[in-house]
């Protein structure tokens, strides 16, 4: 009963697809109007924060710019989108209390509007790469086209990982701190700045970061070289049993949501 | 439309949670699983908000919903609208069911009229052309004219009332419930919004009004379910509901509310 009700809450958000789409844009344009940028504003806070990490970094780990520049400038946007896929995640339905409160409402849409969000953020910022990418005069490779299924799978793992924190996070208010909290640590224990060579793919610094593999998947391809077959196996894993996991969590909390708002 | 349309709750309980903010902690939480089973548990409170509300509606009906302040007449109608699913007890519905609950819901007011009506007319689950299709209505409803293009931060409370209620009814609703929605507008916006809600409701479908108000009660409904304690203590025509309530109102009888209790766990 309860896991038939979840699953018929996921099946109809996808069918509101109009309905996310408009609140997510509208979210969008939320983040424009807040500047006096507008739309420029992600993408410039990204190339800024890029360039100058870049240049400063690129010596004190004595690397090459034209290698080191476009390696942080990646793993910068998708650490960028990971991290918001979780943050963000624990605001999911706390962030839209009103909205459950007053209307009948598919929850699964604001998991949708969640990832369209970032998802158009995601493409914001990537232009900042792409010109990075175009300035050291390294183009796209076949490899490239590898990023769009591994974007895919990172929201697929932000999906499950967002539904289970928003669930988490109305329930006990303080999850929230938590999850900030470990997100800011992370950055700096997952390779984004760092080379994993320099520590070594065994170390437990990496092999038990579950971050690296998600970063690692999407960031290769945007650099233009394959990912490791071990990575689509690790991602698309932890999204099948996150997602599981999820699933079983949603189908027994769902209709406590509202109660707990 | 759908003709057919019905409406029905059978045996619904509904009990909400009053967490404290120890029960809210996820760290006190665990200490108190690893605590066992000595340690203070700290049992929250619920408010037993229905108990045992059985209704039956069919297309056609126009019911008054009325109690006092805390009778459970706004969770008997978050219940109808399938926001709150009941903890124990069935509901059961056939057509589509609008709640009208807050007219000003999701009116962002950094946007102006037409943005807010595209995106209000989405979470109302109106399609593109069906909004295209009610805009020259609600225009006119509005009366807002050049001010329709302003940021509706610019309005008055009485301008964002009438937009809201104007994007609201744009919507042909089979079952209508409505929690006290005109209480904030003035003589003639009522006058305006209650022929707007006629012609809305037309002649089938079902229409719960929650309201304080008798005489527009007696405009529109024509059965009443009064309110107490979380119960239906009284339904049928409307006339003798109405009796009731105002009767207890004019006597000035003491508001009775299911009082809280201890959470059982």
């Amino acid at each position: 009963m309860s896991y038939s009700r979840a699953a018929n809450d996921l099946a109809g958000g996808l069918r509101a697809w109009r309905l996310w789409s408009r609140l997510a844009w509208h979210d969008i344009r939320g983040r424009y109007r807040r500047s006096v940028l507008g739309p420029f504003w992600l993408t410039l806070t990204m190339a800024a924060v890029a360039v100058s990490l870049g240049l400063l970094y690129s010596r004190v780990f004595g690397r090459e710019i034209a290698q080191y520049l476009p390696y942080i400038c990646a793993g910068l946007i998708v650490w960028d989108t990971v991290a918001r896929l979780l943050d963000e995640g624990c605001r999911v339905f706390l962030g839209s209390a009103h909205l459950i409160q007053s209307m009948r409402l598919d929850y699964s849409v604001l998991l949708y509007r969640l990832l369209l969000d970032v998802a158009i953020v995601f493409l914001h910022q990537i232009v900042v790469l792409v010109a990075v990418l175009a300035w050291f005069g390294q183009p796209p490779t076949a490899a490239t086209l590898l990023a769009l299924p591994a974007l895919a799978l990172v929201l697929a793992n932000g999906l499950w990982a967002a539904l289970l924190l928003g669930l988490l996070c109305t329930r006990f208010r303080d999850v929230e701190n938590i999850v900030r909290s470990v997100t800011r640590l992370a950055v700096f224990l997952t390779p984004v700045f760092w080379y994993v060579e320099d520590v070594g793919r065994d170390s437990g610094w990496v092999a038990w970061n579950p971050f690296y593999y998600l970063l690692e998947l999407l960031r290769q391809p945007l650099l233009g070289r394959a990912p490791d077959p071990a990575l689509w196996v690790a991602a698309a894993g932890a999204a099948a049993v996150g997602g599981g996991l999820a699933f079983l969590a949603f189908a027994h909390m769902r209709r406590r949501v509202v109660y707990w708002l | 439309m759908t003709a057919d349309c019905f409406l029905e709750l059978d045996d619904v309980h509904v009990d909400l949670p009053v967490l404290d903010a120890h029960q809210r902690s996820f760290k006190q939480s665990l200490l108190r699983l690893g605590g066992g089973r000595l340690a203070d548990r700290g049992g929250g409170m619920v408010v037993r908000a229905l108990q045992g509300v059985s209704l039956r509606l069919q297309a056609g009906d126009r019911v008054a919903l009325v109690g006092f302040n805390g009778s459970g007449k706004t969770t008997l109608l978050r219940v109808m609208a399938g926001i709150l699913e009941p903890m124990q007890g069935r509901v059961r519905s056939r057509g589509r069911v609008v709640a009208l609950f807050d007219a000003l819901l999701g009116i962002d007011p950094d946007l102006n009229a037409y943005d807010n009506i595209a995106l209000r007319g989405a979470l109302l689950g109106l399609s593109d052309a069906e909004i295209a299709r009610e805009l020259p209505e609600i225009e006119r409803f509005t009366e807002l004219g050049a001010y329709l293009r302003l940021p509706v931060r610019t309005y008055s409370k009485g301008m964002l009332m009438r937009l809201g209620f104007a994007i609201s009814t744009a919507v042909r609703p089979d079952i209508l419930l409505i929690d006290e929605v005109l209480a904030a507008g003035d003589i003639q916006f009522n006058r305006r919004a209650e022929a707007r809600l006629a012609e809305t409701l037309g002649s089938s479908g079902i229409a719960v009004i929650c309201s304080h108000g008798p005489n527009l009660l007696r405009q529109f409904c024509t059965s009443g379910v009064y309110m107490e304690e979380g119960r239906v203590a009284l339904s049928g025509a409307l006339e003798p509901v109405l009796g009731r309530y105002t009767d207890l109102r004019a006597a000035g009888a003491p508001a009775r509310m299911a009082p809280p209790l201890a959470a059982v766990r």
